[in-house]
């Protein structure tokens, strides 16, 4: 690699701008009003709502990482995340749940509570607009999953969704051409920039160079200069508090990048990410899920018992017609009646494995090893199975399942479901499964040998490096974890600042 | 080709659908998306650009393990049925598929999980048909107030 040609120096430096990244960007962002210097880096482009096409494929090039392609080694899972500025709240649905108390209890870290989460939660339900979309906004797609609910007599409820002057284009999933979604790009960054952080798009963190008690050098490349105050080319970026908000696949991989594979016991390890399966079902008359916000309703009627949640759902014709088994033209036939599918999206809540793990290449790029063990094959086809209950209970005339004998399943056989979907027809490589919810990786604990950091997202080890994103999580969060990576990303802040108050008092 | 990358940006050596190999891709495609029989050859040509697009972003390894498992396609056509898979009758297409799809193989199940996915981003993939099938999107009211 060739020698570095400028270097920058800040007070702070933020790598990574989703809903950790750039809500610790507007925490400190205080900061500089008594002149530090805080810069937040970012590995994409910064989009404007104005480029927003809502076409699929191209909006998917643009918006995620590897086109949204991202496969696990053995590539029997997709994993789906962002870059640029915003990260993956750009794409997000902006669904906003609140941290549940059974998940936190199994982090088990000390001062990691809902006393301490639950009001940095609340900050962000109001700063993002959260709130619960009235009723004649909700579209059929999402009606017709509670009315399954209701009639089975399974606990459904409703999201919030942190929107403002949201149209329900329902292109989530593809960026919001109207900037109603809230995500850090439209609230956190542009505040933090407002009071003096500078943020620099296009820019890719190579490695740590040097961590010790005085600071950290980063060595970066800035890929693209047009949105930038600098060139195309390599930088050193001296720092004296630097955070790593990068996601669960790529601070892993900067960290392994700098120091190494075996730095830590259990870097990149004990990841999590709600692997997931779109169901489809039609029914006789419209549903429309394209006409309004794609999702409102959740059930968590076997979140404790089954370990799976099921959500409503709306896809693009490929996200869509990817997910569906099978081929020929009874597939066809079945797309081709678009505007007359339910969808409904089932996650597992997956356990913490030590062996499902982010690794590097030999160039240091990532990879993930994410084994979909026995229990979470049994969660999937007893998700199905209840999935296919629910669609059928709200009046669908045949439906497509994945791990049944047969690609369809029709309302007259609703009553063989369970002989129908079975673990015998149900063959990983056959089915989609992929994964928005990415945790874990950098855990937060206490002792260097079980955790990456402390519990207030220090590195073991480094004075001076942080990490505020999803990569924290000792096990998976159960719900969609956007506003849980922010509590904990202003709980870092507040813990930098902190830091930053005894630094200054030792001087 | 208007919003999407066109072919032309690709580097020859990443453009993984032309001659003969494109012809074998097509005649694939056509048994596991019927619907991509009927394109005209505009609508072929966004298949393949879509498909070449996505592809030459793939490492080079994983642009060989796909023409591998085309070439097992046809090598299984042939002993199985004494033909190139393209030249294979209908049912006997969808059979040879059927092996690879329910194989006892995963690294089988994968190939053909790969290449399902592929023939359907070069049909389902096209905005264009997507009126088709009925996939309207609701316009930004904005958008069209500007319009006027």
């Amino acid at each position: 690699m060739t020698e570095p040609n400028v270097q920058l120096e800040y007070d702070i430096v933020i790598v990574g701008s989703g809903a950790g990244g750039g809500t610790a960007a507007k925490e400190l962002s205080e900061l500089c009003q008594a002149g530090y210097s805080i810069a937040l880096l970012e590995l994409g482009p910064r989009f404007k709502a104005s480029d927003n096409t809502r076409d699929e494929f191209p909006m998917a090039q643009q918006y995620y990482y590897s086109g949204g392609g991202f496969q696990t080694q053995t590539q029997d899972m997709t994993l789906a995340f962002a870059k640029g500025v915003g990260g993956s709240t750009n794409v997000y649905t902006g669904v906003t749940f609140k941290l549940p108390e059974a998940a936190v209890k199994k982090w088990n870290i000390d001062g990691i509570n809902l006393t301490d989460l639950n009001p940095r939660m609340d900050k962000y339900i109001e700063e993002n607009g959260a709130h619960f979309e009235s009723e004649e906004n909700i579209n059929k797609n999402n009606k017709l999953f509670k009315q399954g609910c209701e009639k089975l007599g399974w606990h459904v409820d409703q999201f919030a969704i942190n929107t403002r002057h949201c149209a329900g284009l329902s292109t989530c999933n593809l960026g919001c051409p109207r900037s109603a979604k809230q995500g850090t790009a439209i609230v956190q960054i542009p505040a933090a920039e407002k009071n003096g952080v500078q943020v620099l798009p296009n820019c890719r963190i190579e490695k740590i160079l040097e961590s010790s008690n005085s600071g950290i050098t980063l060595l970066a490349q800035i890929t693209e200069s047009e949105s930038n105050h600098y060139e195309t080319g390599l930088y050193q970026i001296k720092a004296k508090k630097v955070i790593l908000s990068a996601g669960t696949i790529n601070t892993p991989a900067i960290l392994m990048r700098s120091f190494g594979k075996e730095f830590n016991p259990v870097i990149g390890r004990y990841i999590t990410c709600h692997p997931a399966i779109i169901m489809a079902s039609e029914h006789t008359e419209e549903v429309n899920g394209t006409q309004g916000p794609p999702k409102n309703y959740y059930s968590d009627q076997f979140s404790e018992t089954e370990r799976f949640l099921l959500e409503s759902c709306m896809y693009f014709p490929f996200s869509f017609a990817r997910n569906l088994v099978g081929f020929g033209p009874e597939v066809d036939e079945f797309i081709s009646r678009y505007p007359h599918l339910q969808m409904t999206l089932a996650l597992v809540l997956d356990e913490a494995h030590k062996h499902n793990r982010v690794t590097i290449d030999k160039q240091g790029n990532p990879q993930v090893h994410y084994d979909l063990d026995s229990n979470i094959q049994r969660a999937f086809i007893k998700s199905i199975r209840a999935s296919a209950k629910l669609m059928f209970a709200a009046g669908a005339k045949r439906l497509h399942a994945p791990g049944s004998k047969h690609f369809f399943i029709r309302q007259h056989e609703a009553e063989d479901l369970d002989k129908l979907i079975s673990d015998k027809q149900f063959k990983l490589g056959q089915v989609t499964i992929a994964s928005a919810h990415l945790m874990g990786g950098c855990k937060m604990g206490t002792s260097p040998q079980h955790s990456v950091t402390n519990s207030w997202g220090k590195v073991h080890g480094h004075n001076n490096l942080y990490i505020a994103d999803g990569s924290l999580f000792p096990s998976c969060s159960e719900v969609n974890p956007y506003l849980t990576i922010m509590a904990l990303a202003d709980r870092v802040s507040e813990g930098l600042k902190r830091d930053l108050r005894n630094d200054s008092s030792r001087i | 080709m208007d919003n999407q990358t066109s072919q032309n940006n690709i580097a020859p050596s990443k453009v993984f659908l032309y001659g003969n190999m494109r012809f074998r891709f097509e005649a694939l495609q056509h048994t596991l998306v019927p619907r991509s029989q009927r394109f005209s050859e505009i609508e072929k040509k966004r298949s393949l650009d879509l498909i070449n697009t996505l592809l030459s972003q793939q490492t080079t390894s994983s642009r060989i393990k796909l023409a591998l498992f085309i070439t097992l396609i046809d090598i299984l056509s042939v002993c199985c049925h004494a033909r190139l898979f393209r030249k294979l009758p209908a049912n006997k297409q969808t059979r040879v598929l059927q092996f690879f799809f329910n194989s006892t193989f995963a690294l089988f199940r994968k190939g053909f999980w790969g290449l399902n996915t592929l023939a359907r981003l070069g049909v389902y993939g096209q905005k264009e048909l997507h009126e088709e099938i009925g996939y309207h999107l609701r316009v930004d009211p904005d958008t069209a107030e500007a319009k006027q």
